[in-house]
């Protein structure tokens, strides 16, 4: 039950999660590379923050493992800790949750790659409108 | 259902970020393929050193200097059984295998579990 639940909270929360840290990565790096420029301007030592900028460069938030464990469980934990185990209806709900994430999560996917919709351009798109109808946009 | 599918496409959902004007090689679909008839590469070896790696990963076990395959999760950890979950929920996906629950209740060791990965046909 309460295996299930987080199973389905790690794998529904990972995805977004690695691209989040991902965006936190480029940002922190474009952070540490003005930082730099002001050392190398100032003419102080850059060896610390140079060292910084590879551990970021070579870091993969895919194979991050601290990503693999929820951040908190403690709200879990505490669910766990008054639901009673006999009580079938909290067991219920329970699965129910994680079924929910679940679908949800594979829902997502299936749309990420089956929906086009975001995969064209403005232009495109215009453009696909236009054929459609048998016409073809103007150049420039 | 499609899990394992999805799974090994999963690189590929997040290059559609890209426009297709900007993609320069849109046309070339990689059809993923496993060959089950192949020996599981995962060796003995490679299988403790991730999931040791998992381990030190999680911030709530107590002595991470020296764990080997006869570390346990409760004593030498100090792990609870719902940190043993959330560990087991972690090794899981890092091979991306499902552990039933009868296995893992009987999974105490680091060297149990190592074992039941090396043995599982379908860990990565």
């Amino acid at each position: 039950m309460y295996k299930g639940l987080l199973r389905s909270l790690v794998r529904s929360s990972r995805a977004s999660r690695i691209v989040q840290r991902a965006a936190d990565n480029k940002r922190e790096t474009a952070l540490l590379s003005y930082r730099r420029l002001q050392q190398l301007r100032a003419g102080t030592a850059t060896a610390a923050t140079d060292a910084q900028l590879t551990a970021l460069q070579n870091a993969d938030p895919a194979r991050d493992r601290t990503l693999l464990f929820l951040p908190d469980t403690a709200p879990l934990r505490q669910l766990q800790r008054d639901a009673s185990p006999a009580d079938s209806r909290t067991r219920e709900a329970w699965g129910d949750a994680a079924r929910f994430l679940d679908n949800q999560r594979e829902y997502g996917e299936l749309m990420r790659l089956y929906d086009l919709s975001g995969a064209y351009t403005q232009q495109e798109r215009v453009q696909a409108t236009a054929h459609r109808v048998g016409l073809h946009v103007p150049q420039n | 259902m499609f899990r394992s599918v999805l799974r090994t496409n999963a690189p590929m959902a997040l290059r559609r970020a890209a426009p297709i004007a900007v993609r320069v090689n849109a046309a070339r679909f990689m059809m993923p393929t496993r060959n089950y008839s192949a020996a599981n590469k995962l060796t003995n070896d490679a299988v403790q050193t991730r999931v040791l790696s998992v381990i030190q990963a999680f911030n709530k076990t107590n002595s991470v200097a020296d764990v080997s395959a006869k570390t346990s999760f409760h004593q030498d950890l100090g792990l609870d059984s719902l940190d043993t979950v959330e560990l087991l929920v972690a090794i899981e996906e890092e091979f991306e295998i499902e552990i039933p629950d009868k296995v893992a209740d009987e999974l105490k060791t680091v060297g149990e579990t190592v074992e039941y990965i090396a043995s599982n046909p379908e860990a990565l």
